[in-house]
């Protein structure tokens, strides 16, 4: 664990090194990244402009949710979204995938995380500022178990997305060229910006339980405060634990699949 | 003319082999679209009105509709990238002994990647029309539709140039990514295709109504639903025109100053 965590901590310092190669647009995207946390939080503060609630939610709570949702996202385009969804297809693609193989590390760790982006980990510096603004205007009193119970859907979520992420990576194993998956994935993390409260019927249930994207946000939100059902929490930790088993088997399958492009 | 058909033609091929990848683009910015019509449709079951900042359920869906349809389809900037890398990896030096503008080239290839896109995802569209038919409100008028799909076009232009000389900045910079994130970031909010203009606090309005990019989704679906007015329509065409007159302007000069600057090797 140690040995991956220094690795990790390398990463981070030589992509710093290369993206500061280019200082001008290293800030300009910074700004760019900040700027679009911002907007999330000016989309929910217009809509509150013209309504008092959302599918329920107060505008106190939805900033809640609004902020878990920027953690998540944060940490995803990080570490591991681009470098499964972009740089992964094209090592496969150049047949540069062999030399991620030849390394003593496990090339699912490598493939996942050899990119820490640098400028998102910049700009997610707000996303702390934005914590630290909840905690001060909006918090009411919470308890130190529905703060726990947040931080571990906080990471459920996020081996959920890993694992999805992982399978449609594995993809490009086939295929020549996979990053439209790359950006049918982002459209599908941004869906959980919103509560999935507003979701009604047939898509409510599509969202909870077939493809529950309601862990990205909602859930830790609802889990926080405070109004969560604790036999759903059973079934998305049952359902994530599943999802994960299959993700690794179709990774390894993908391995199999493998054959190289170049020497 | 015949120039720029061979090269979209060229274009098209090449597009098609990543048409997988086109179509993904478009349901994933379809999938949003449909969760953000979700969210409105909560907010008027909520507050059990039939009007919202003007808009009816109806207006509101169709508005976000259409606002999906233009973003997929003409608010993408396919070419950022290609210029970019054209003008720092020297492939503009081949470019440059051909006898075409390279600008008209880059143009060419632009449309053509839309026209693609368009043909791509427009039946996603067209089904969900289909299912939320009941909401779904028909141009005001034949001239409204008209006029409507003249402005999509004139957004489509402006949105071209726009991007075109945040991407020709690559004669002076390494790597023009950053300015043009950031475009897109305030495109993403300022084009009103999240969210009608309409329904911001006053000061975001005066801020938005000094951009140009509310011509490119808002402005048309004002025309198309029957809000704007005879003199609103007017002025806001004359503006539209002005914003692509001086943004043409200004990539005539920043073009002729970048090959004075420009040097590559190999190629």
């Amino acid at each position: 664990m140690r040995k991956y965590l220094k690795i990790i901590w390398i990463f981070s310092k030589v992509n710093l090194q290369n993206e500061m190669a280019y200082r001008p647009s290293f800030f300009l995207a910074v700004i760019g990244k900040t700027t679009r946390m911002l907007i999330l939080i000016l989309v929910f503060q217009v809509i509150y402009f013209n309504t008092p609630l959302l599918a329920g939610w107060e505008y106190k709570d939805i900033f809640l949710l609004a902020i878990t949702y920027l953690t998540i996202e944060s940490i995803i385009i990080t570490t591991f979204h681009r470098n499964l969804s972009y740089y992964l297809p094209d090592l496969i693609k150049k047949g540069n995938f062999d030399f991620v193989l030849t390394k003593p590390l496990n090339p699912l760790f490598y493939s996942s995380f050899r990119i820490i982006d640098s400028m998102d980990l910049t700009s997610s510096f707000l996303v702390i500022f934005l914590w630290y603004h909840y905690f001060t205007h909006y918090a009411g009193t919470f308890s130190l178990l529905s703060l726990i119970l947040y931080l571990l859907l906080l990471g459920l979520g996020l081996i959920f997305l890993f694992s999805l992420l992982v399978i449609i990576a594995s993809s490009a194993f086939w295929t020549v060229n996979a990053t439209g998956l790359g950006r049918f994935f982002e459209e599908i993390v941004r869906t959980g910006r919103f509560p999935t409260d507003v979701f009604k019927g047939a898509f409510s249930f599509l969202f909870l339980y077939v493809f529950p994207i309601a862990l990205i946000a909602t859930v830790p939100s609802k889990a926080f405060l405070g109004t969560i059902d604790w036999r759903y929490l059973a079934y998305l930790a049952v359902f994530t634990f599943i999802f994960t088993l299959i993700s690794k088997r179709v990774w390894n399958h993908a391995l199999r699949h493998y054959s190289s492009a170049s020497s | 003319m015949k120039k720029y058909l061979a090269v979209a033609k060229a274009t098209w091929q090449e597009y098609l082999a990543y048409r997988t990848n086109l179509f993904l683009e478009v349901i994933g910015g379809f999938i949003a679209q449909l969760v953000i019509i979700a969210v409105w449709f909560s907010i008027f079951k909520d507050l059990k009105t039939e009007v919202v900042g003007g808009y009816s359920l109806p207006e509101m869906i169709t508005y976000l509709l259409g606002a999906g349809i233009i973003n997929s389809f003409i608010l993408i900037a396919s070419q950022g990238d290609e210029i970019n890398d054209d003008i720092n990896q020297g492939s503009l030096s081949g470019f440059l002994v051909k006898p075409f503008s390279v600008p008209l080239y880059w143009l060419s290839r632009d449309f053509c990647r839309r026209a693609l896109t368009f043909i791509l995802g427009i039946g996603e569209y067209l089904v969900i029309i289909l299912i939320l038919s009941n909401y779904f409100v028909f141009p005001f008028s034949l001239t409204n539709f008209l006029v409507f799909c003249l402005a999509v076009f004139l957004g489509g232009i402006l949105h071209f140039f726009l991007f075109y000389i945040f991407s020709i900045i690559a004669f002076w910079m390494d790597q023009t990514w950053g300015p043009r994130f950031v475009i897109r970031v305030i495109m993403s909010i300022a084009t009103g295709s999240l969210i009608p203009l309409s329904l911001f606090p006053d000061t975001w309005q005066l801020v938005f109504n000094l951009l140009p990019f509310k011509f490119m989704a808002y402005f048309p679906l004002q025309i198309y639903l029957g809000k704007a007015s005879l003199t609103e329509i007017i002025l806001g065409f004359s503006t539209v025109l002005v914003w692509i007159s001086a943004l043409i302007g200004i990539s005539i000069w920043l073009w002729g100053r970048g090959l004075k600057k420009y040097s590559a090797y190999g190629n």
